[in-house]
C-alpha cells in the first residue's frame, strides 16, 4: 500500500488546563490517501478545525503525532514548519484568504514569490483557465465578488503544486451556485491532477463532492463513508445525532 | 461609556505607554526648561541681594564695557574732584581688567568666561567668605567661581599677568563670587594697578554719601564736576540694572529652551493626533456598534475625551518628573561649563511650572483627540455591518490646505532669502511651509514610496511593505511628517551654520595674507597681547611684516559700532584688497578707513569728514581710505582706525592680535615654533597660531554650536521616532489577519520582520527627504536675512548625507518592536481574528 498523504496517530489536543481544560481531539488515529478528496464533518465544536490545523502544520498536538507523507511534523521547529507550509501545503480558508493590497495574480503567485521560486507559467495558465479567473488577474480582492475571491484562493492553493490542500469550509460564505462551482473545481483538481484535498465542511451537499467523509464527534472519529451522495450524508448525520 | 474608555486605556497598555511617552517627552522639556531657568534665576536673586550695600554712587567711564579689555580707565585726578565734592564721606577707588592665569605651570586657556583682576581692600562690593584679603605684591584673593573652576584653595600659588611675564601669588582668601561668568582675582590697589599696568589711572570709584536722602543732589553736583567720559551713577540702581541684565540674558536662554521645547511639543501633538486618528479609525466598527446599541454622538465624543484626559493627566505627572530629571542634568552640565556657584542651591519648582506641565500635557492630548473624536462620532450605525475595506479617501482637502499655506510660505521665505523682509516674517513663512509639507505628505507619500521601491527592485516582501506604506496615505504622510519637522530644523540650522562658517573662514582665506597670528592664549582673545611682541618678532629675518590691530568701541556719525585698526605701513602686505580708494599713507592721526559697503551706506568718500566718538565725546575726523576685500568676504566690522591713534588714546590697552607676514618660502609651522620659543618666557600668554589652526578653531566652535542645537532638537526627533513605532504597532494590530495569512501560506518570521522594517524605512526616508528639501530651502531663506542678500549659499551635503543615513538607521530601530510583534503573532489566533 502507498504511504498516506497525511496521517494522525493517537492525536490528542487539549486546550487550557485544570477545570477549564477542553479536549478537542481525543486519541484520534486517521489516514488520508494521496489523490483523494476527503471531507471532515461533525457538529460544531467536535474538533474538525483543530484536526485540520494540526494536520496542516498550523498547530501542535498535546499528544500523539502527525505525518505529512513520510515527514513527522511533531517536534519540528517553527522554521521547518513554515517551509513545509510554504512548499508542500495549500490553504483555502472560509474568508479573508487574500492580501487586500495585492492583485489576484500577485496573490496567486505569492507563495512562490515568498519562497523565491519562479512561477511555473504553463501550470499557472492552466489553473487560471480551469478556475475561469483569467479576466480578473489584475483586480484587487475588494474589486471581486466573494465567489471570485474564493476561486483566486483556490488558484493560489493549487499554483504551487502542493502535496496536499486543506480547506476549512471554503464554500461556507458562498451562495449555492458559487459554492458548487468552487467544489467542482476542487473535484476536478483531484480527478485531473491527482491533487490530495482535505476539507472541513458542515454542508451535506459540499461533502458529497468528496471521495470519503470522516465523521467527528466530541474529538473522536465516529464513522466514515466512501463515495457519498448528499442523501446518504444527510441520513448518516441524522443517525449520528440520535 | 466612560468605563469602556478607561478599560481601553488599560487593555492597550503598550499603546498607552507609547502615547504617554510621546507627550511626556515634550512636557518634560518644557518643565525642565522652566525649572532650570527658575533655579538659576533664584541664585541670581540671592547673589544681588545686598550687593553694593554701603555704596551709594559709582563713578565709571562713560562707556562701560563690563568684563573686557576694552574697559577704559580714567585719570586718577578724578579722585580729588570726587573727594572735594560736598556730602561725600567715603571713597574707594579701584582698578580692574582682564588677566591671564596659570595654575601649576599650565596656562589656562579654556573657552568660556574670562578671568578678571581687580583691586579689593575690604570695600563693601564683595564679601569675604574664607581667609583674608590680599595684601602686598605677592598675594591674591579669589572668588568662589575661581575656586570651583580652577580647583584652588587657600595657600595655593598661582601665576597671573595681564600680558607680560608671569608673577606668582599666594591665595589668601575667598570672596563671594557671581557663580557664573568671570572668575575674580583681587589684589590690593597698588598690586592690582601694577599687574594691570594702570599707573595713575582708575576704572571705578565707589562713593558713600553722608545723607542718602540728598543722593540726587550729590549725583547732580558730581556730574557737573566730572570731566567728559566719566560719569556718576546711582550704585543701587546700577546693581538692580546689572541684575536685570543678567535676568534678561537668562530670559533669553529660557526663550531659546522653550522654543525648542515648543517644537518637541508640536511634534508630540502631531504624533498623538495621528495615533488617535488611527486608533479611532480602527475602532470604527466598535463605535458603530455602540451607536447601534443606542449611544448618542455626544457619548462617543465624551468617551474619547475622557480617554485623552486620563492620558494627559498621566503625562503631566510623568512630564513633571521628567522635567526635574532634565533640569538636574542640565544643571550638572551647566556647572561643568563654568557655572559652579549656581549649581549649589535646590531646584526651584515654581507653581507656574506645575500649572504649565499639566496644562501642556492636557492641551496636547485634548487638541490631538478633539478632531478625531468629532470625526469618530459621525460614524453611522451602518458601519458596524459594513466590510472593512473602505475605498481610499480623496485627498482634495490636503491639496487645498497645503497650497493655501505652502504658496505664501514659499513666497515669504523666498523674499527673506533675497533680504526683502525681516527674519520674523521669514520664520512665519517657514512655519507655513512646514505645515504645508506635513499636509502634502499624504499626497506625495504614495508615489514617493512606489518610486523608492521601484528603485530598490521589487521583492515580494518589499512589494507588500510598499503597498502597506502606500495603503493609508494620510497616516504615512502624518508619520513621516512628524520626522520631517525635526529633520527640517536640523538641516535649516546646519545650512545657517555652514554659511556662517564659510563667511568666517572666507575672511581668513580671502582677506588675510599674513600666515601667522599672535593672540592671547586666555579665554577672552580681546585680552590681547603686549604691543612689544610686534617689534621683537619684526626683527626676525624670515618675517616680512607685522600688523598689530587694536579694538575700540564707540560711535561713528552717532551710530554705535566697533572699530578695528590697521597699521598703514604694512596693511597691503598683510591683507588682500580688491579695491582701495585713497592712500593708505594718509591713515594717520584722526582718520578712518571705511569698507565699501559701509561707505556706500553712509555716503562717504576719502576726504569726507565724519564724527567719531570713542567714549570721550564726539570729534571731527576724516575718511582717509575706502577699501574692500574680495567679494566673498562678508565683514560686518567696517570701520578701521590707525593702530597708533588707538595706542595713544588707550595707552593701557593691549594689541588684540598681531598678524605676521613671512618672507617667501618660509614654512609657517617652523616659523611658528621659532617665534613661540622666542617669546615664551617674557610673554607666556601670547599664543602663535597658523592660518590653518585658526580655520580649524572656527570650524570647531561652529561644530560645537551645531552639536548644541542638535542636542536640543534630539527630543523632537525622538518623539517623531516614537510616532513611527506607535503607528507601526497600530498597523500591525490592524493587519493581524493579513499577517496570519502570510504566515499560514509560508512566510517566515524573518520575512515578516523585514516587511515591517521596510515599511518603517520607507516612512523615515520620506520624512527625512521632505525635511532635507524643506530645511535647505528654509535655511537658505533665513540666511538671506541674517547675512544680507547675495550671500554665498552652501548646501551642507555632509550633514544631509549623515542625516539620511541616520534616518534609515532610525527607521530600522523604530521597527524593532513592531516587527517583533508581527513576527511572533500566533497564526491560529491571527486567522481566527475578528
Ligand atoms: N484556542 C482555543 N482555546 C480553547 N478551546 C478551544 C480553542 N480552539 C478550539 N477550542 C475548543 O476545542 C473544541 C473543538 O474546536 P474546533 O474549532 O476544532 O471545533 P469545530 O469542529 O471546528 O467547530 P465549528 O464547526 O464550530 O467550526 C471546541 O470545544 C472549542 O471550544
Ligand atoms: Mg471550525
Amino acid at each position: 500500500m502507498t504511504t498516506p498523504a497525511a496521517r494522525a496517530v493517537g492525536a490528542t489536543k487539549i486546550y487550557g488546563e485544570g477545570d477549564t481544560a477542553v479536549t478537542a481531539l481525543d486519541n484520534v488515529t486517521v489516514e488520508f490517501a494521496p489523490g483523494q478528496f476527503t471531507a471532515i464533518m461533525g457538529p460544531s465544536g467536535s474538533g474538525k478545525s483543530t484536526l485540520m490545523h494540526c494536520l496542516a502544520a498550523l498547530d501542535d498536538l498535546t499528544e500523539g503525532s502527525v505525518f505529512l507523507g513520510d515527514t513527522q511534523l511533531t517536534g519540528m521547529g517553527d522554521r521547518e514548519l513554515t517551509e513545509l507550509r510554504r512548499d508542500k501545503i495549500g490553504f483555502i480558508f472560509q474568508s479573508f484568504n487574500l492580501i487586500p493590497t495585492l492583485t489576484a495574480r500577485e496573490n496567486i503567485t505569492l507563495p512562490a514569490a515568498i519562497a523565491g521560486r519562479k512561477t511555473d507559467t504553463a501550470w499557472f495558465d492552466q489553473v487560471v483557465e480551469i478556475l475561469g479567473i483569467g479576466d480578473r488577474l489584475s483586480h484587487r480582492p475588494s474589486e471581486m465578488s466573494g465567489g471570485q475571491q474564493q476561486r483566486v484562493a483556490a488558484a493560489r492553493a493549487l499554483a504551487s503544486r502542493p502535496e496536499i490542500i486543506f480547506g476549512d469550509e471554503p464554500s461556507g460564505n458562498l451562495d449555492s451556485k458559487s459554492g458548487a462551482e468552487l467544489l467542482g473545481f476542487m473535484r476536478q483538481a483531484v480527478d485531473v491532477f491527482g491533487q490530495t484535498i482535505i476539507m472541513v465542511t458542515h454542508d451535506a451537499t459540499s461533502a458529497s463532492y468528496a471521495d470519503r467523509i470522516v465523521f467527528l464527534a466530541d474529538g473522536h472519529i465516529v464513522d466514515e463513508m466512501f463515495d457519498p451522495t448528499a442523501e446518504k450524508v444527510l441520513d448518516r448525520i441524522k443517525t449520528l445525532e440520535t | 461609556m466612560v468605563r469602556a474608555a478607561i478599560r481601553g486605556i488599560w487593555e492597550h497598555k503598550l499603546r498607552t505607554l507609547l502615547l504617554v511617552l510621546s507627550i511626556v517627552a515634550g512636557v518634560s522639556f518644557v518643565a525642565g526648561s522652566l525649572i532650570f531657568t527658575d533655579t538659576i534665576g533664584g541664585s541670581f536673586d540671592a547673589l544681588f541681594e545686598g550687593a553694593f550695600e554701603g555704596i551709594d554712587i559709582r563713578i565709571n567711564p562713560d562707556v562701560d564695557q563690563g568684563f573686557t579689555s576694552l574697559q577704559p580707565a580714567f585719570d586718577a585726578d578724578v579722585l580729588t574732584i570726587v573727594e572735594s565734592t560736598p556730602g561725600i564721606i567715603d571713597t574707594w577707588p579701584g582698578v580692574g581688567g582682564l588677566v591671564n592665569l596659570s595654575v601649576g605651570g599650565e596656562v589656562q586657556s579654556i573657552q568660556g568666561p574670562p578671568n578678571f583682576a581687580l583691586s579689593w581692600e575690604g570695600d563693601p562690593t564683595l564679601t569675604l567668605v574664607e581667609g583674608r584679603g590680599a595684601q602686598g605684591p605677592t598675594e591674591v584673593a579669589i572668588d568662589t567661581t575661581a575656586r570651583e573652576r580652577y580647583d584652588l584653595a587657600i595657600g595655593d600659588t598661582i601665576g597671573l599677568a595681564a600680558t607680560g611675564a608671569i608673577s606668582d601669588y599666594t591665595v589668601t582668601g575667598v570672596l563671594g563670587g557671581f557663580g557664573a561668568g568671570p572668575a575674580l582675582f583681587t589684589f590690593d590697589l597698588a598690586t592690582a594697578t601694577s599687574v594691570l599696568g594702570l599707573d595713575g589711572l582708575y576704572t571705578t570709584i565707589d562713593v558713600a554719601v553722608e545723607d542718602p536722602t540728598l543722593l540726587q543732589e550729590v549725583l547732580d553736583d558730581l556730574t557737573s564736576r566730572l570731566p567728559d567720559g566719566v560719569v556718576a551713577v546711582d550704585a543701587q540702581a546700577a546693581a538692580e540694572e546689572q541684575a536685570a541684565q543678567l535676568k534678561q540674558a537668562l530670559g533669553f536662554i529660557q526663550t531659546v529652551l522653550l522654543v525648542f521645547a515648543g517644537i518637541s511639543v508640536v511634534v508630540g501633538v502631531f504624533v498623538v493626533y495621528n495615533a488617535f486618528r488611527t486608533v479611532l479609525g480602527q475602532r470604527t466598527r466598535e463605535l458603530a456598534l455602540f451607536r447601534v446599541l443606542g449611544a448618542t454622538k455626544k457619548q462617543l465624543v465624551t468617551s474619547v475625551i475622557v480617554e485623552a484626559l486620563v492620558i494627559g493627566l498621566i503625562s503631566g505627572v510623568a512630564g513633571l518628573i521628567g522635567g526635574i530629571l532634565l533640569a538636574t542634568a542640565a544643571r550638572a552640565a551647566f556647572s561643568l561649563f563654568g557655572g559652579s556657584g549656581l549649581a549649589d542651591g535646590g531646584l526651584v519648582l515654581a507653581p507656574g511650572t506645575f500649572v504649565t506641565a499639566f496644562g501642556v500635557g492636557m492641551a496636547v492630548t485634548l487638541v490631538s483627540a478633539l478632531l478625531p473624536a468629532a470625526r469618530a462620532s459621525q460614524v453611522s450605525p451602518m458601519a458596524a455591518l459594513a466590510t472593512i475595506d473602505k475605498p481610499p479617501r480623496r485627498l482634495t482637502k490636503q491639496l487645498v490646505v497645503g497650497s493655501v499655506l505652502g504658496v505664501p510660505g514659499v513666497v515669504l521665505v523666498a523674499l527673506t532669502g533675497l533680504d526683502r523682509v525681516n527674519l520674523l516674517t521669514g520664520g512665519i513663512g517657514a512655519l507655513a511651509i512646514l505645515i504645508a509639507t506635513y499636509v502634502f505628505g499624504a499626497i506625495i507619500g504614495r508615489p514617493f514610496v512606489r518610486t523608492i521601491a521601484r528603485f530598490l527592485g521589487n521583492t515580494p516582501v518589499r512589494k507588500i511593505a510598499t503597498d502597506n506604506a502606500a495603503r493609508s496615505p494620510r497616516r504615512t504622510g502624518a508619520t513621516a511628517g512628524a520626522l520631517m519637522f525635526g529633520v527640517a530644523f536640523v538641516v535649516a540650522v546646519s545650512v545657517i551654520v555652514v554659511i556662517t562658517q564659510k563667511t568666517a573662514t572666507a575672511v581668513l582665506e580671502d582677506a588675510v595674507s599674513a600666515e601667522l597670528t599672535i593672540q592671547s592664549a586666555g579665554a577672552d582673545p580681546t585680552a590681547g597681547v603686549s604691543p612689544e611682541i610686534a617689534s621683537i618678532v619684526g626683527e626676525l629675518d624670515f618675517v616680512a611684516a607685522t600688523q598689530s590691530s587694536r579694538f575700540a568701541q564707540g560711535s561713528i556719525n552717532e551710530e554705535s559700532t566697533f572699530f578695528g585698526s590697521f597699521e598703514p605701513e604694512t596693511v597691503e602686505q598683510t591683507y588682500f584688497f580688491d579695491e582701495v580708494q585713497g592712500n593708505w599713507s594718509d591713515l594717520v592721526g584722526e582718520t578712518v578707513a571705511v569698507q565699501r559697503a559701509q561707505a556706500d551706506e553712509l555716503g562717504l568718500a576719502p576726504g569726507d569728514p565724519v564724527t567719531v566718538d570713542l567714549g570721550t565725546g564726539p570729534e571731527q575726523w576724516t575718511v582717509a581710505v575706502v577699501w574692500d576685500y574680495s567679494s566673498s568676504v562678508d565683514d560686518t566690522q567696517g570701520f578701521y582706525l590707525p593702530t597708533s591713534t588707538l595706542a595713544d588714546r588707550f595707552p593701557q590697552g593691549n594689541v588684540v592680535s598681531i598678524g605676521v607676514k613671512l618672507t617667501g618660502g618660509t614654512d609657517p609651522d617652523q616659523a611658528k615654533a621659532t617665534i613661540a620659543e622666542l617669546i615664551q618666557t617674557d610673554y607666556p600668554f601670547a599664543n602663535v597660531t597658523t592660518q590653518d589652526e585658526l580655520l580649524a578653531d572656527i570650524q570647531g566652535q561652529l561644530l560645537g554650536l551645531l552639536a548644541f542645537v542638535f542636542v536640543l532638537l534630539a527630543m523632537s526627533i525622538f518623539i517623531a521616532l516614537l510616532g513611527i513605532v506607535l503607528i507601526l504597532l497600530l498597523s500591525v494590530f490592524e493587519r493581524t489577519r493579513e499577517l496570519g495569512l502570510l504566515r499560514a501560506i509560508g512566510s517566515t518570521r524573518v520575512q515578516i520582520r523585514a516587511m515591517i522594517r521596510w515599511e518603517a524605512v520607507f516612512v523615515s526616508i520620506l520624512g527625512a527627504l521632505m525635511g532635507v528639501v524643506v530645511g535647505t530651502f528654509i535655511g537658505w531663506g533665513l540666511s538671506g536675512s541674517i547675512f544680507g542678500a547675495g550671500f554665498s549659499f552652501v548646501i551642507p551635503w555632509t550633514w544631509i548625507g549623515l542625516g539620511l543615513i541616520a534616518s534609515i538607521v532610525a527607521g530600522v530601530l523604530a521597527a524593532i518592536l513592531p516587527a517583533r510583534r508581527a513576527a511572533n503573532l500566533n497564526i491560529l489566533e491571527a486567522i481566527a481574528y475578528e
